[in-house]
C-alpha cells in the first residue's frame, strides 16, 4: 500500500528519497533538503568561539534575571541524548540552575528512567515529574490509531510540549532551554509523515471523531498560546543551546556514558516504548516512512555519518523481527485492546492529515515567516 | 481543615492542587497554631531519607506533630519519602525515622526484577489491596498508581500492610497503623485513583 505515485529516486548526497512525496531534485540529483541546508542553515550555524560567546551572553542574562529565584530556567528531560547532554552542559559548563521537568506519558523505557535518574542524582538536582492521565492518553492514542493517519505520536508529543509551557507560564519562568538542534535534526520529518503536533483543529477533529472519553486533564497548548502569547506577551524565550556549541552524537554519548553511566539507545526517540514501536515498525511498514532516513541524512549533512554507512544500515529494518510479536502484544495490552484490533488498524486504508480538519495554511505561513526573519533555518515542509 | 505540612520539602503545591480540585478545605503551613487547629495532616517528602529527616527536624515541627498525632490521635498520611520517614530506619541513611509505624525502609533488590536496569521504579503500576479500609473506596486497583522510588517500607507487623505492588517481589505500598498512614506511590500524580485516596483520607 502506498500513497505515492512517483517514480523512485534517492538523493545522491543524503539518503532521503521519494517516500518523502514533496522531495525535489536538482540536475545533479541532489534533494531540496540538502540544498536548503547548504544555502540557509550552514551559513548561519556557528559552533565556534563566536557561537559560544553569543550563547555565553544569553547565559549571563539568564543568570542575572534568575537572581534570588530557586531556578533560572526550565528544561524538559526525556532521558534521550539531546536533553541529557543539554542538561549536562547547562549545569556543568555554564552553571545554570534549571528546573528539570519530566513529563511521563506512560511509555518510558527502563533505559530512559535510568538515564534520567543517574544524571539527576550525580548533578544533585531535583526532578519535577508531571504525569499525564493514563486513561485519557490511552484513549487519545487509540483515537489516532483509529483515524488511520501516520502521525500517531501526537498525543505524546503534544502533551510534553503543552505541559512544559503551562508549567513555565504558571511559575513565571522566562527561559526555556530546548534540546532541539541542527547537528542531529537539520533534516526535518516531512509534514506528510509527522504533521504539526500543535494544530488544535486536527487534534480536536480526531478526538471528536474517534475518542470515547472526555479529555478533562490532558494538557492542550495551541500554537497561539505558546508561540504568540507566551513569547510576545509574557516574554518567555525558548533557547536552543546545542546550536551554539559543538555537538555531535558520538561525543555527547561518550561524555554522558563516562561521566554518569548514561546508557545509549539503539535509535533516536527510542526512549519511549511507544515511539520505538511506532517509528521503528508502524511508520515504515504501514506507510513506507522510515524516520531513520531523516536522522541519517541529518548526520550525513553535518559530517557525522557517511552515505555508504547510512545505506548499509537502512538495509536492515529498524525493528527487531524476532521481538515484533512481543511488541504488538505489549502495545495492545497497554492500550487495552486485542492484538487483532491493533493489527486491524495497521491494515486499514491509509489516511493523511488532509483527511481531517486542519489549519495547515496557518502553520505554513508561520513557518515561512520564521524562516524569513531567521528564527528557524531548517523548515518543515 | 487538612494541613499539608510545609517543613521545606517539595511537592506541597501538587498536593494542594488536588485538594483544591476536590474543593476540600486545606492549608499549606508550618505555623504551630495552624497545625494545632488542623484535624488531619499530609506529610510530603521527596529526595533522600536523611535529608528529609534533617529538614523536618530543622523545621522544628516534630514536637507539635508528635503532640497532635501521637498525643491527640489526629490522622496523618505520609507520601513517598514522607511515608518512609514514618518508619524506624532506612537502608538509605543513618538517621532514625519518626518510628510511628514500626518498620525498616529497604532498598528494592534489583536482582528480583527481570531485565536491566530497573531502579528507580518509575511509572504506573497496579496494586493489590489487602484491607477493607475505606481509604480504598472508589479506587480501581487495576488502573493503579504512579510510583517513583527505589526504597520500600518493610513493616514489622504484616497487619499494617494495607496494599502491595508487584515489583520483583510484592512490596508494601500502603501502610497504616491506628491513625498513621503512609503511601509509597504519589496519589497527587495518580489522577482519579489518587483523588479518591485524598478524598477518602479526608473522610476517615
Amino acid at each position: 500500500m502506498s500513497l505515492n505515485k512517483r517514480t523512485y529516486q534517492q538523493c545522491s548526497h543524503c539518503v532521503m528519497d521519494t517516500s518523502d512525496i514533496k522531495i525535489s531534485f536538482d540536475a545533479n540529483g541532489v534533494c531540496d533538503h540538502c540544498t536548503d541546508f547548504k544555502d540557509n542553515v550552514l551559513p548561519n550555524w556557528r559552533t565556534d568561539a563566536s557561537g559560544r560567546a553569543e550563547f555565553q551572553q544569553q547565559v549571563e542574562k539568564i543568570k542575572e534575571d534568575g537572581k534570588g529565584r530557586s531556578f533560572d530556567c526550565i528544561m524538559g528531560m526525556s532521558g534521550g541524548l539531546d536533553s541529557s547532554y543539554l542538561l549536562h552542559l547547562a549545569v556543568k559548563e555554564f552553571g545554570l540552575r534549571p528546573l528539570v521537568f519530566h513529563v511521563d506519558g506512560g511509555w518510558n523505557t527502563d533505559i530512559a528512567v535510568n538515564n534520567i535518574q543517574v544524571i539527576i542524582e550525580k548533578l544533585g538536582l531535583d526532578l519535577y515529574t508531571e504525569v499525564i492521565n493514563w486513561n485519557e492518553m490511552r484513549d487519545f492514542q487509540l483515537a489516532f490509531f483509529k483515524s488511520g493517519v501516520p502521525h500517531l505520536d501526537i498525543p505524546q508529543d503534544h502533551a510534553f510540549v503543552a505541559t512544559l509551557y503551562h508549567f513555565a507560564n504558571r511559575h513565571g519562568i522566562k527561559y526555556i532551554l530546548n534540546g532541539g538542534n541542527i547537528s542531529t535534526e537539520c533534516v526535518r520529518n516531512p509534514k506528510d509523515w509527522l504533521y504539526y503536533g500543535t494544530d488544535m483543529a486536527q487534534l480536536k477533529d480526531i478526538h471528536e471523531q474517534f475518542g470515547t472519553i472526555k479529555l478533562e486533564t490532558y494538557p492542550f497548548s495551541s500554537v497561539l498560546f505558546h508561540k504568540i502569547y507566551l513569547r510576545y506577551i509574557k516574554g518567555v524565550q525558548v533557547i536552543k543551546p546545542l546550536n551554539y556549541l559543538p555537538y555531535t552524537k558520538a561525543q555527547a554519548a561518550d561524555t554522558l556514558q563516562a561521566e554518569y553511566g548514561w546508557r545509549p539507545y539503539p535509535q533516536k526517540h527510542f526512549e519511549s516504548r511507544f515511539t520505538r514501536f511506532y517509528e521503528g515498525y508502524w511508520l515504515p511498514s504501514r506507510f513506507g516512512y522510515d524516520t531513520r532516513r531523516v536522522q541519517y541524512s541529518s548526520l550525513i549533512l553535518t559530517g557525522q555519518m557517511t552515505r555508504e554507512d547510512a545505506l548499509e544500515r537502512l538495509k536492515k529494518p529498524a525493528y527487531d523481527p524476532a521481538t515484533i510479536e512481543e511488541d504488538f502484544e505489549y502495545i495492545a495490552t497497554k492500550l487495552r485492546i486485542s492484538v487483532a484490533e491493533l493489527r486491524k488498524y495497521h491494515e486499514m486504508p491509509l489516511k493523511t492529515y488532509k483527511d481531517y480538519k486542519n489549519r495547515e495554511w496557518m502553520f505554513d505561513l508561520g513557518a515561512r515567516v520564521l524562516k524569513a526573519i531567521g528564527v528557524e533555518r531548517a523548515v518543515k515542509r | 481543615m487538612i494541613a499539608i505540612v510545609d517543613y521545606g520539602s517539595g511537592n506541597v503545591s501538587a498536593i494542594a492542587d488536588i485538594f483544591k480540585r476536590l474543593k476540600l478545605p486545606h492549608t499549606i503551613t508550618r505555623d504551630h497554631a495552624e497545625l494545632k487547629v488542623a484535624d488531619r495532616f499530609v506529610l510530603p517528602g521527596v529526595g533522600a531519607f536523611d535529608t528529609t529527616m534533617r529538614t523536618l527536624k530543622e523545621s522544628g515541627l516534630i514536637g507539635v506533630l508528635s503532640d497532635e498525632v501521637q498525643g491527640r490521635g489526629k490522622k496523618i498520611m505520609g507520601v513517598c519519602v514522607g511515608m518512609q520517614i514514618l518508619g524506624d530506619s532506612s537502608d538509605e541513611g543513618v538517621l532514625p525515622g519518626l518510628g510511628w509505624i514500626p518498620g525498616h525502609i529497604r532498598r528494592i533488590d534489583p536482582s528480583t526484577i527481570n531485565g536491566l536496569p530497573k531502579l528507580p521504579h518509575m511509572g504506573w503500576n497496579s496494586v493489590n489491596i489487602k484491607s477493607d479500609s475505606p481509604l480504598f473506596e472508589g479506587v480501581d486497583p487495576e488502573r493503579g498508581f504512579y510510583f517513583l522510588h527505589s526504597y520500600y517500607f518493610d513493616a514489622n507487623d504484616s497487619e499494617s500492610v494495607l496494599a502491595t505492588v508487584d515489583y520483583g517481589n510484592k512490596l508494601p505500598c500502603v501502610v497504616g497503623s491506628g491513625n498513621v498512614f503512609g503511601f509509597q506511590f504519589h496519589p497527587e500524580k495518580s489522577h482519579s485513583n489518587g483523588m479518591a485516596v485524598f478524598r477518602n483520607f479526608s473522610l476517615l
